[in-house]
């Protein structure tokens, strides 16, 4: 394996082909646990945080929403509410087994939500065509994610935004206490609560080698996004990014 | 989780307040600092028309400074106290947010109908506004009280009228003051003259 063909899959390097089928791997396993983790991970947060980003989207009646690696759904049954009936919202993500679970989610709340198994780095929507991208908990599984943040940049309209909802740096004197419980805690619940330590321990190692909060915004600017700022939200464990395609 | 908490509570509002919006979206895209003695917050115009907390890197288009006590003049609808307000930079976005702050209103009844029902809401909100009223119409009498207490009887706090008698007095006094010693300075220059006049100077005695 070649030194450039490699990236990493939590805090071991692999093949860049490999990376997608193993990301696969680990959210096929999960998929059907996937909602109950999350609460019992954040302890209910992810849930603030999602409402957070869909509040500073800015989006309005009438928008078109590409929620990217939307898995189980949960921002795009917010986003639906927000655009009405005169808006749009796509559904998508790479995982068919993630995505039967937000398609099944959106046919059950009476949404009229298109669900689209593709990958994030060739997006199959022509330029200009959104007003909002979204993409949550989805960026560090990306192989290339500079690509991927170009693909994003074309599909958006000129005013359009990107959100980026990611796991980040912590704040500092949390540092210890955050290893603690990503390292020992998080792959003893997902062997409780869904029998797969190792899928877990992967989300802790792939959140270590996430870029951190001003490498991220760097990296959008380098997207071609304009005013890149982003919210550090509990301590940074999460940031919310957000930029514009002017 | 302040930044969380409070957007949403200020979105909440802000859609009982749907005019807001039409006032704000000449502004999209734009920050404005609100600053209060050490702290601020930064605040940004989305495109649809709503104000939100700004993120960690925001920099500000506006900027209004003011300290503590104005605003609690402010909040207490004393008109003068905006004399004491600073703004820098686009003023039209500061007067804008300034102007949609000051006339969004919470619609509690409305929020708490939702919970239980229409008419306990309004009865619920009748009570809590004639308590507020009348606990702040209470506050402002003992205030009064205590203020006239310090003012008649202790004298710990001077009325206004005193200070200005006791200005007045102080200047009349000054004027005195430096009347009296332009006389003592005139009368020294009398005393030398005459004591120039009468004094024969001792070689002279000698030489007669």
């Amino acid at each position: 394996m070649s030194q450039d063909n490699s990236t990493h899959f939590g805090f071991k390097t692999v093949d860049e082909k490999e990376k997608a089928s193993k990301v696969g791997e680990v959210f096929h396993s999960v998929a059907s646990k996937y909602d109950l983790m999350n609460d019992v991970m954040s302890a209910g947060l992810h849930r603030t945080w999602k409402r957070f980003t869909v509040e500073v989207s800015g989006v309005k009646a009438g928008d078109k929403v590409l929620d990217i690696a939307g898995g189980s759904g949960d921002l795009s049954k917010l986003f639906a509410k927000k655009v009405g009936e005169t808006g749009k919202v796509i559904l998508t993500d790479i995982n068919a087994s993630m995505l039967s679970v937000g398609r099944d989610r959106m046919l059950d709340a009476g949404l009229n939500v298109p669900a689209l198994q593709c990958d994030a780095e060739k997006l199959p929507f022509k330029d200009a065509h959104f007003d909002c991208v979204i993409v949550a908990f989805g960026l560090r599984n990306m192989t290339h994610k500079d690509h991927a943040l170009k693909e994003m940049h074309r599909v958006l309209k000129p005013g359009g935004r990107l959100l980026v909802l990611e796991f980040s740096k912590v704040w500092e004197p949390l540092t210890k206490a955050y290893d603690l419980y990503s390292f020992k805690l998080l792959p003893f619940m997902g062997k409780i609560f869904a029998q797969d330590a190792e899928s877990y321990q992967y989300l802790a190692e792939s959140i270590r080698m996430h870029p951190d909060q001003e490498t991220l915004k760097q990296m959008m600017t380098d997207a071609g996004l304009a005013k890149v700022d982003y919210y550090n939200l509990s301590a940074g464990v999460v940031a919310l990014h957000k930029g514009y395609k002017v | 989780m302040f930044k969380v908490a409070f957007t949403q509570l200020l979105s909440h509002i802000q859609d009982q307040n749907t005019w807001a919006a039409a006032l704000l979206l000449p502004h999209v895209g734009q920050v404005i600092e609100f600053s209060v003695s050490v702290l601020s917050q930064r605040f940004t115009v989305l495109e649809n028309g709503q104000l939100v907390a700004s993120g960690e890197t925001a920099e500000p288009d506006a900027t209004v400074k003011l300290m503590p006590t104005t605003l609690l003049r402010l909040l207490a609808k004393d008109e003068a106290a905006k004399s004491q307000i600073t703004i820098t930079g686009d003023s039209a976005l500061a007067s804008t947010v300034a102007k949609m702050f000051a006339n969004m209103r919470w619609d509690a009844t409305d929020d708490l109908s939702k919970v239980i029902g229409d008419v306990p809401a309004e009865e619920i909100s009748r009570f809590s506004k004639a308590a507020a009223s009348s606990a702040v119409e209470t506050s402002k009498n003992a205030a009064s009280m205590v203020s006239e207490y310090l003012q008649e009887e202790t004298m710990v706090i001077v009325k206004p009228r005193h200070i200005e008698t006791f200005n007045d007095s102080v200047d009349t006094l000054r004027g005195d003051t430096a009347r009296l010693e332009k006389r003592i300075e005139k009368l020294n220059k009398k005393i030398q003259q005459s004591l120039a006049v009468n004094t024969v100077p001792l070689d002279s005695t000698k030489a007669s």
